[in-house]
């Protein structure tokens, strides 16, 4: 059976297709934890990320004879994220929002965490999907949580500090932000 | 700071839509790189004890589900998606005063479920509700099914790679020859894909769109059938058109809706947001466009409820202007069945929305409430009032 540790990922689906037990077994030594701390890394907790990665290689096992797949790591990947919103949907799991709620009310505090990329790209995504209304109220929300005195609050500061870091950070965020400053003076 | 309801129903609802696969190109890069933000973020839960006896755990049980199919976890999985599609049935079968009330808040309530059994369908008599899928012409005149297509380069002509990806194609490389493309919805089927040049386009049910495989010209012209909502990305020096019979819809940055079925009485045009031109007539957002079939002129008008035209974006059947033959138009469409009607069907008290992703018996069930009978017989549904 350690034969199969030779085999590459496109070898082992073959043998898959063909119900090749120890190959499903080679495939989910391969990555069962690389899946499982993927759920973890979206705040799964312990026992929900073993029933993802149960799920996940249940139904490739399942489905075996159907399934087209040109690479595998991502395919999987894509697998656990679509457990993982199925599992959101049916049980909200509470801390897969935490880094929701920071974007939205400590965009600062977000803005530390997050590679500035991604940073980026989850507000402008989120600023993408909502509605009009909605869109213009979480910009002005936005920039009204970037005062000095709420930023203190938040970051438990003294406003004298904050207004220290003020001038760059705000420069800087500019820079990030131009288009959504743009919006907002349109709205001012 | 608590995340506020709204904010929270919110993302769960762009959650849903990704889950189904009818989220828009918007939407699936939100989900997108929110999990991708999650991934970069975390470094806490790697130091994780016992890998190996995890490891063994889950081996096991997996094992066990392999040779014992229908264990009592799988049971278990099972009944509580039976359930949550039925109580994702939109309650568009309350009475039509409660519903006008709500009309304009931009809420839904849930409809109990209906405790008498359906005497319309047997179970194993049901119709699942349309998928994603689709056919690609290519320019030599070959055809592609997108849906059993696997991920990755379905096609390549010249210089150019059609990808499929997360259930939706989109376009590699420049053609410097003028080729085009056709994808094509059967009933049944709805589709999603970017444009060369950005663009997002979807094809409802019994729909097409040709276009180049570059945008090389003055404009960026394509032709469609059925119903097509468009995400233009904007481009002043080479305008966006689309056409469609005698019309042409031009865009000036923008988000809209084509209803253009050639079993539609009347071509609609909602446009959500921007600025677009039909025949030469300027729109705003929130206004519709509509044109008898055949006649080139179009009235624009202020739309009754724009959402109507979006409903099927997001997963739902409208029952826009208290109009049945139309909904009946629509399910045929979606379910791909055929309809006839016996008798003389009421004509008023429709209002709402229902999920489009629940079987047709939910439907039909639904449509009892208005006192409309529906049977099954093969694929044709015969209607008639109670």
């Amino acid at each position: 059976m350690s034969q199969y540790d030779i085999y590459t990922d496109e070898q082992l689906i073959s043998l898959l297709k063909c119900s090749d037990e120890a190959a499903f077994t080679e495939i989910y030594d391969r990555y069962w934890n690389q899946l499982y701390r993927s759920a973890c890394r979206k705040k799964a907790d312990k026992e929900q990320a073993k029933e993802i990665v149960h799920d996940v290689f249940l139904d490739i096992w399942k489905r075996r004879e159907s399934l087209t797949i040109s690479h595998l790591p991502a395919y999987l990947e894509q697998a656990v994220r679509f457990r993982l919103i199925n599992y959101i949907n049916r049980n909200k799991v509470p801390a897969f929002f935490d880094l929701f709620e920071t974007l939205l009310f400590s965009p600062y505090e977000a803005d530390q965490l997050l590679k500035q990329k991604d940073f980026i790209k989850l507000l402008e995504g989120w600023t993408d999907v909502l509605p009009e209304t909605q869109r213009r109220i979480f910009i002005q929300y936005f920039l009204k949580e970037l005062s000095v005195k709420e930023i203190a609050v938040e970051m438990n500061l003294s406003t004298k500090t904050i207004q220290n870091n003020l001038s760059l950070s705000l420069r800087h965020l500019r820079t990030r932000f131009g288009t959504l400053l743009t919006i907002l003076h349109f709205f001012i | 700071m608590q995340l506020s309801d709204w904010h929270q129903k919110y993302l769960l609802s762009i959650l849903e839509k990704y889950h189904a696969g009818q989220a828009s190109p918007a939407e699936v890069r939100f989900v997108e790189s929110y999990m991708d933000s999650l991934d970069d973020l975390d470094n806490g839960s790697d130091n994780m004890e016992d890998d190996r006896e995890l490891q063994e755990e889950i081996k096991a049980k997996l094992l066990k589900s392999i040779h014992q199919p229908g264990t009592k976890k799988e049971m278990s999985f099972i009944k509580t998606k039976v359930v949550s599609h039925r109580r994702r049935l939109w309650a568009w079968g309350a009475a039509a005063a409660i519903a006008a009330l709500l009309a304009g808040t931009g809420m839904h309530w849930w409809m109990p479920s209906l405790k008498e059994a359906s005497p319309v369908l047997a179970a194993k008599k049901d119709i699942a509700p349309g998928s994603n899928g689709a056919v690609l012409h290519l320019s030599d005149g070959s055809t592609i099914v997108l849906d059993s297509a696997g991920n990755g380069t379905v096609a390549v002509q010249g210089q150019v790679k059609v990808v499929k990806e997360n259930g939706m194609i989109k376009y590699q490389g420049a053609a410097k020859e003028e080729l085009y493309n056709e994808i094509v919805t059967d009933k049944g089927k709805q589709w999603r894909m970017v444009l060369p040049d950005g663009s997002g386009v979807w094809l409802n049910a019994g729909s097409s769109i040709r276009y180049p495989l570059s945008f090389n010209g003055k404009e960026r012209l394509v032709d469609i059938t059925g119903e097509v909502y468009f995400e233009v990305v904007h481009n002043e020096k080479q305008p966006f058109k689309v056409r469609t019979g005698k019309y042409v819809i031009e865009d000036i940055g923008t988000a809209f809706n084509v209803n253009a079925y050639a079993d539609e009485p009347v071509m609609k045009t909602t446009l959500i947001e921007g600025l677009i031109r039909i025949n030469g007539t300027l729109m705003k957002p929130g206004e519709q466009a509509q044109g008898s079939a055949g006649q080139e002129q179009v009235t624009v008008s202020k739309a009754e409820n724009p959402a109507d035209a979006m409903a099927w974006i997001n997963g739902q059947l409208s029952l826009e202007s208290n109009n049945l033959q139309a909904l009946l138009r629509k399910i045929a469409r979606w379910y791909n069945v055929d309809i006839k009607v016996e008798g003389t069907l009421p004509e008023t008290g429709f209002i709402g929305m229902i999920d489009r992703n629940v079987y047709l018996s939910d439907v039909l069930k639904a449509l009892t409430v208005y006192g409309v009978n529906a049977r099954l017989e093969n694929r044709t549904l015969i209607v008639s009032a109670k």
